[in-house]
């Protein structure tokens, strides 16, 4: 019996209207995420991985819209006997998201330097998001704030809260902002490329730090990242972006053994190991698509080598092709055999 | 005959306080004694955190830089002094050259660049400043030559490229200048078998560099290095800036030119992966020191340096089921190049350190194997794993 997701986001779509016309960022996007689940979304510039978590956080203004979809939340926020009901993300008004926000989901951002103010110590950068949430006193959301830093550790915390954010280093400054995130306790963490501005020693910290305290905590992440090698370190279920279409969706196992879709099958193939001497990356030829009024078409199609027929014709859906294993393709890679020496043969 | 032979290579930039009346009041020591060399055809690596002096390295050996100290080599001759101005230039020659035993006493046992100095040395009675006069003759031509030689691709295409100009005619400047076209129809006939080359179309040639993909705007720039037959290629993060699928394709165009020009190419880079898939050698720097150097696959394979094992254990791996190595993990940060620690600069986060040793003094380079030399006190006990000094 598999719990009840605590995130159900339907066929959401995001569409940006600017002079030269709609720019369908994201468009058909459902996933579920469960509690104490990493979903890792990846994909590379301009695929709608930013676009789709900001739209659930509700951080799109304008031009931008939500054109369709559901963003259902189970929450006790806006009810009145304290039962649990279930919100639309998509349809609430902009004032309700600030008690969303900081209470319910958390964000971790690329860049510490900018999602930090520079003009504010980190201890009352801290407490306003608790004060502001949870209504304590200020010296009480101080204590909380001196044990989170504590809890991502950061050497003397006592005194290390009165810092400003450039009398921190880069990995400190990006603990700070996961403490941040944490500091309601929220349900869901929204990661966005939280380790990628970092240098790789940094990196494997904070990444070892953010897998101890999902298990602390508990929470459904999202996490984000272009980069395959940190989400296979820590997304339980990964989601394949695209030009701005899921392409497939499946454990992070089953993607990275048994990819099915042509562009991650092409994807896997065309990174560098560290692990293994190979003799020969496969690219992928042809560029990234423009998202400027794209045909009703596979993203991938220009690009791809198991095209069919029928793919220039429609766009196919998402469906399950095995046991939570979904994919968005009319010509799956099925043989664990690679498809790109077939075809230059 | 080696390509490029970087000998010692010190980069210091001072730092300057007080206003009207500067003082410089300390050095940032970006590279610090670097020794290296390439062979054409081959790629040298040169990996660490961002800044440990990988890119001042690049900028230094192409002379966007000018050295503090050092030799750097190109096909056995010292290029260094021909960039000075004289007095510099003078400074360096007696340093490096005139101050030597072998100069004052006939000459013998010198190696083929100083054998070009001892000559000029000789024609003018041994007065330095007449050998300089002598060696600067042609000083116009050798610098022209050197920046035909050498040529670099920089991580961001956007801000390489001139937006004014279209390609046809970023593309046809280097080749004139150098004398490579005799005319611009020449010209343009060469910048479209060039475009073809690095997988652009020859209609592409009127277009402005805003018009182009990321992964587009790099082959132009890549375009503009080989047009003029370069035999010395620094890429500084050439892929850091594009997508994976897109990376790919670059990576393969550069082993493709590669082979066809024959090329030497010094590979800037922090993705430990992308060093491993393409570089034949390999020197890990920290602070502004390297702290292994070795050919690719013995540092891949049996790191050594405690520094190098941390940077290995903290690359995640593209496969959910293999974990990494959290023996070798550190933490911390890399401290601030103007404030070094003091003895060997990895110990404050090293696990594996000497009590007594290791802060009090900076490690010699040892010698492990062929090729493979490492910048620690744990291998200094010869019968351990049979290093020596080098």
């Amino acid at each position: 019996m598999q719990e009840k997701p605590i995130l159900d986001v339907r066929n959401l779509s995001t569409y940006f209207d600017i002079a030269e016309g709609t720019v369908k960022a994201v468009q058909d996007v459902s996933f579920t995420l469960s509690k104490n689940e990493v979903l890792g979304i990846v994909g590379e510039t301009g695929s709608g991985k930013s676009v789709t978590v900001k739209t659930i956080a509700g951080l799109i203004d304008k031009p931008g819209y939500i054109a369709h979809g559901q963003i259902l939340f189970d929450t006790d926020e806006f009810s009145r006997n304290g039962e649990k009901t279930t919100i639309d993300l998509a349809k609430i008004k902009k004032s309700m998201f600030s008690r969303i926000r900081g209470r319910h989901i958390g964000m971790i951002f690329q860049d510490p330097m900018t999602s930090l103010d520079p003009l504010y110590t980190i201890g009352r950068q801290m407490s306003e998001t608790i004060i502001h949430h949870d209504k304590v006193s200020e010296e009480e959301a101080k204590q909380r704030a001196i044990k989170l830093l504590e809890q991502v550790g950061i050497p003397n915390p006592v005194e290390r809260i009165d810092d400003y954010p450039f009398q921190l280093s880069g990995g400190q400054r990006q603990r700070v902002v996961i403490a941040i995130a944490l500091s309601c306790n929220p349900e869901i963490l929204i990661a966005d490329e939280p380790s990628t501005a970092l240098d790789v020693t940094v990196q494997a910290q904070i990444l070892e730090l953010m897998k101890e305290l999902q298990e602390e905590y508990q929470s459904g992440t999202i996490f984000i990242t272009h980069d395959l090698a940190v989400i296979a370190e820590i997304a339980t279920k990964i989601s394949v972006m695209y030009g701005s279409y899921q392409m497939e969706i499946a454990s992070a196992e089953v993607i990275f053994e048994n990819p099915m879709h042509p562009y991650t099958f092409a994807l896997l193939n065309c990174i560098p190991r560290l692990d293994v001497k190979q003799a020969e990356l496969a690219p992928i030829p042809g560029q990234p698509p423009v998202m400027m009024e794209p045909p009703r078409l596979c993203p991938f199609l220009p690009r791809c080598e198991r095209a069919t027929k029928k793919c220039y014709r429609e766009l196919p859906e998402i469906e399950e092709i095995e046991d939570n294993h979904y994919i968005r393709c009319f010509n799956p890679v099925t043989k664990k055999v690679s498809v790109v020496k077939e075809d230059i043969e | 005959m080696k390509l490029l032979d970087v000998r010692n290579l010190k980069k210091y930039f001072p730092i300057r306080q007080g206003f009207l009346i500067e003082r410089t009041v300390g050095f940032v020591k970006a590279v610090d004694d670097v020794s290296f060399d390439l062979e054409r055809g081959k790629t040298h690596g040169i990996v660490g955190e961002s800044g440990c002096g990988k890119t001042t390295i690049g900028k230094t050996i192409l002379r966007l830089h000018e050295p503090t100290e050092g030799e750097l080599l190109i096909d056995g001759e010292d290029t260094t002094f021909y960039f000075f101005k004289k007095k510099d230039a003078l400074e360096h020659l007696n340093k490096n050259y005139f101050s030597l035993p072998a100069f004052n006493n006939g000459g013998k046992d010198l190696e083929p660049h100083q054998l070009k100095i001892y000559e000029a040395y000789k024609k003018a009675n041994k007065d330095p400043k007449k050998a300089l006069n002598f060696l600067f003759e042609d000083r116009r031509k050798k610098m022209k030559m050197f920046r035909q030689k050498a040529q670099i691709v920089f991580q961001d295409p956007m801000s390489s490229l001139n937006p004014r100009m279209t390609v046809g005619q970023m593309l046809s400047e280097p080749l004139i200048f150098h004398g490579f076209a005799k005319d611009i129809d020449e010209a343009v006939k060469m910048v479209k078998d060039l475009l073809s080359k690095v997988g652009l179309k020859p209609y592409h040639i009127d277009r402005y560099p805003h018009q182009f993909s990321g992964g587009q705007r790099q082959r132009i720039a890549v375009a503009r290095a080989i047009s003029v037959n370069p035999d010395l290629l620094v890429l500084d993060e050439p892929t850091s800036a594009l997508d994976v699928s897109v990376q790919a394709q670059i990576v393969k165009l550069f082993k493709k030119l590669q082979e066809e020009l024959n090329a030497g190419y010094l590979f800037i880079s922090h993705d430990l992966a992308l060093v491993r898939f393409i570089c034949d050698s390999v020197s890990v720097m920290y602070l502004g020191r390297i702290v292994e150097q070795g050919d690719s696959q013995k540092i891949f394979d049996d790191p050594l340096h405690p520094y190098t094992r941390a940077l290995l254990a903290a690359a995640p791996i593209a496969d959910p089921k293999k974990k990494r190595n959290r023996k070798d993990l550190v933490g911390g940060q890399v401290p601030s190049p103007i404030n070094r620690p003091k003895g060997c600069f990895f110990h404050p986060r090293c696990k594996y350190k000497i009590k007594g040793l290791c802060e009090e003094k900076y490690p010699p380079m040892y010698k492990i194997d062929d090729n493979h030399y490492v910048a620690c006190h744990l291998y200094s006990d010869t019968s351990l794993k049979g290093g020596e000094k080098a």
